[in-house]
């Protein structure tokens, strides 16, 4: 099972975009990533999830991390998830906390 | 039947990945439904891993999967300390960093059993089918959540 994760910061938006898995066993660069994505400033972080093929709770928690390590006023998009790992967030109801859209 | 010891590492969950898919396939599974199994599987090993007293290269859990037409049971035994993933509450799992694997193995499964016996953790979980427009009867195992005295295997051996 394979992970990574890329940030990109333009114009007060940071994307981070996740290809693979995410679950215990990959889920600590994810967390590494959302730290240094904080410190960019953003007013927006997209989670582009189109290429995400496996979130377990594990992952979620990096996903609650993130939003908690944003100022409340920064606006969080989860973007593209596929059906699975759609269901898998709704399971928990953290898409009431964030933005979950189709495109980002 | 098919069955699979494993040490509750993270190194298992690739091969607890595979054996999801095995017994997916075998009953038939879409992609939603295999990834529920896959799912389930993974957070009740990762559960043991954590509270496995003895360490996680110790914690050995063997699985054993049973399948007929659009369905999965599956029992889960480790002897480790006990652990019921059916009547332990759940941590807060907003603002505090908890809770959600037990949160998704509840609302994944449609049938939750546990039962403690001979000194072990037996926990027994079924996976139906569920239609993709999340009909039915709403599914999991949130009403259907139990303390099992027995063990039926009507399905496939």
């Amino acid at each position: 099972m394979s992970f990574t994760v890329t940030l990109t910061a333009d114009g007060g938006t940071t994307r981070l975009v996740l290809v693979g898995e995410l679950d215990a066993a990959t889920a600590q660069p994810f967390y590494d990533r959302i730290s240094e994505a904080a410190e960019t400033d953003p007013r927006r972080l997209v989670v582009d999830l189109r290429e995400l093929t496996y979130l377990s709770s594990a992952g979620l928690r990096c996903l609650v991390f993130a939003r908690q390590k944003l100022a409340e006023d920064v606006e969080m998009v989860l973007a593209g998830p596929r059906d699975t790992v759609a269901d898998t967030i709704r399971l928990t109801g953290f898409d009431r906390t964030v933005e979950m859209v189709e495109e980002g | 039947m098919l069955s699979l010891l494993v040490a509750a590492t993270p190194a298992a969950l690739e091969e607890i990945s595979a054996y999801a898919s095995g017994l997916a396939e075998r009953a038939g599974f879409d992609g939603r439904d295999g990834y529920r199994l896959r799912l389930i599987l993974e957070e009740l090993v990762t559960n043991v891993a954590t509270h496995a007293a003895s360490g996680p290269e110790l914690a050995m859990i063997r699985l054993t999967g049973w399948w007929s037409p659009g369905r999965v049971r599956l029992r889960i035994v480790d002897t480790q300390q006990p652990f019921d993933p059916v009547g332990t509450p759940l941590t807060d799992p907003d603002g505090r960093l908890g809770g959600y694997g037990l949160m998704l193995v509840r609302a994944a499964a449609d049938r939750l059993e546990y039962r403690w016996q001979c000194g072990g953790n037996v926990t027994t979980v079924l996976v139906e089918h569920r239609p993709a427009d999340g009909g039915g009867d709403g599914g999991g195992a949130g009403s259907h959540p139990s303390h099992s005295d027995s063990d039926s295997d009507e399905d496939q051996r």
